[in-house]
């Protein structure tokens, strides 16, 4: 393909070679390195290929083997331009496509990034466009290195960044930190307690540092201390010699109880398509929009479905330029009535809401005693939820016991 | 080249492990098929027609017959013919 390339860019000729000792003529040729192509052997002559800086060396072998040579056809770039040389303009726009294109190849008209999971391609690329870095800016302008070290500086979970500019295009190739370990809270710097921040029973105690003041099974008022910051230090006769300040740090489960209630109308109102509809379709550049077709007046109560397409120049160079469809949908509105037990369902599947959410939050659910009843004209959930949930909040220590004097020998 | 010599030169050929086409300027054949032949160390051509063609190699003649027989490429010792190749012959020189 690239040899078929350059002969065409160089030109060549197709011969005839008649009469004579056209083996010879072959021979010479190939000792002399003129190197033909599709050389065809018909009857009494033959056609072959020859550059055209070849077919100028020929004359010497022609005589040698007496033969005679015909040009028969002409192909390549210098016939091309040769036959089409009084066609100014044409070479003009030749020309004038040739340095736009070589013009615009001196920019960066595509960013690719790969190997972002935990970053979203879009969240890459505004980070660059912050820092200058956009589709359509000069090659000269970016420095791949500045680049890669802003990426990291920006995302602390980038490890390693590759910047390279290939062509017209910006690739960035990114490692990501895909480890889902994260670092454990800090416990407060200075000392403190930890109290509950409702009421409940100790289920389970798990301290860390400080002395715990609660045992399983102990009931706990909001402000309760479960955890005290305040350590004592005895003595090797258990004598308290003096008190030491920590950030109480602990696992405290209670047994605790939410209180639930929900209540709603039993009238509501329901959007009813007419079943009419119709489409716009737009052409949007920047703010400016041109709508096309279906130029009805707008009914009073009326849903608008958009569909939207960005025009992108490359991969990820979108244009202001969208294009698409808006769909026009009329409806009333119905009022309705929720029947006994389709009431019933709508406060099940809330309930069961509402308990997936304690779930996620990390508690777990003991028993849920929540009662459904549905009057005239509204449905009511309400009961409690008897949960296990994690509980406790750093406060300042507001007491510190003074260390009894040690007695003198 | 006489005997004793021709045997010292294939002994250091196979000892020094030079390929043999090199060492005895044979021709190297690459066929592809029925469609298309390289031979590679010929010295010149002797007889080309749409059915025959006749080469001269250091080594004797080489004549590769068929049908539509075309010269691809040639160059001073390349050479690739194409066509529908039914027979190739070695004729001693």
């Amino acid at each position: 393909m690239r040899e078929q390339l350059g002969r065409s860019l160089r030109g060549y000729v197709r011969i005839q070679v008649l009469g004579g000792m056209p083996e010879r003529f072959f021979n010479l040729c190939g000792k002399n390195g003129i190197c033909g192509w599709k050389l065809a052997s018909l009857e009494e002559r033959y056609e072959m290929n020859l550059s055209v800086k070849d077919f100028f060396r020929l004359k010497p072998f022609v005589r040698k083997s007496g033969c005679k040579i015909l040009v028969l056809e002409r192909h390549g770039m210098p016939f091309f331009f040769h036959r089409t040389r009084k066609r100014k303009a044409f070479f003009l726009g030749f020309f004038l496509a040739a340095s736009i294109l070589y013009f615009l190849s001196s920019f960066v008209w595509n960013i690719h990034v790969t190997g972002n999971l935990a970053n979203s391609t879009q969240a890459v690329l505004e980070a660059l466009r912050q820092e200058g870095v956009v589709h359509g800016l000069p090659k000269r302008k970016i420095s791949c290195q500045q680049v890669a070290d802003m990426l990291r500086e920006k995302f602390d979970n980038i490890v390693w960044v590759s910047a390279k500019i290939q062509g017209t295009q910006l690739i960035l190739e990114i490692k990501e930190n895909t480890d889902s370990f994260q670092a454990p809270e800090e416990p407060a710097e200075g000392p403190s307690d930890l109290r509950a921040t409702k009421y409940g029973v100790v289920e389970r105690i798990v301290t860390r540092s400080g002395v715990p003041q609660v045992a399983v099974g102990d009931s706990c008022q909001k402000g309760t201390v479960l955890i005290s910051g305040i350590l004592p230090i005895c003595n090797d006769s258990q004598e308290i010699v003096r008190y030491e300040q920590v950030a109480a740090d602990g696992d405290v489960y209670l047994r605790t109880a939410y209180h639930y209630w929900k209540e709603f109308p039993l009238t509501y109102q329901r959007r009813v398509y007419t079943g009419e509809s119709s489409s716009q379709v737009f052409l949007q550049v920047l703010d400016w929009r041109l709508t096309l077709g279906g130029s009805f007046s707008l009914p009073e109560t009326y849903d608008q479905f958009t569909r939207s397409r960005m025009l992108h120049l490359t991969e990820n160079f979108v244009l202001p330029v969208a294009c698409g469809s808006v769909e026009t949908r009329p409806y009333r509105v119905v009022e309705e009535t929720y029947t006994e037990e389709e009431a019933r369902q709508l406060a099940q599947s809330q309930l069961e809401q509402y308990l997936d959410e304690l779930e996620e939050k990390g508690c777990q659910i003991l028993a849920q005693n929540v009662q459904i009843s549905v009057n005239e004209s509204s449905c009511v959930a309400s009961g409690s939820i008897q949960v296990i949930e994690k509980n406790g909040m750093s406060a300042e220590i507001e007491e510190i016991p003074q260390a009894a004097a040690p007695e003198a020998e | 080249m006489g005997k004793r010599t021709r045997r010292l030169k294939e002994s250091m050929v196979s000892s020094l492990e030079i390929p043999q086409d090199l060492a005895y300027s044979e021709p190297l054949l690459t066929v592809v098929g029925q469609r298309e032949i390289c031979v590679e160390n010929y010295r010149s051509i002797l007889e080309y027609t749409p059915c025959r063609l006749q080469l001269l190699t250091k080594r004797g003649r080489l004549a590769v017959e068929g049908e539509a027989l075309q010269i691809l490429y040639y160059r001073g010792e390349e050479m690739k013919i194409g066509g529908r190749i039914r027979r190739i012959l070695f004729e001693d020189g």
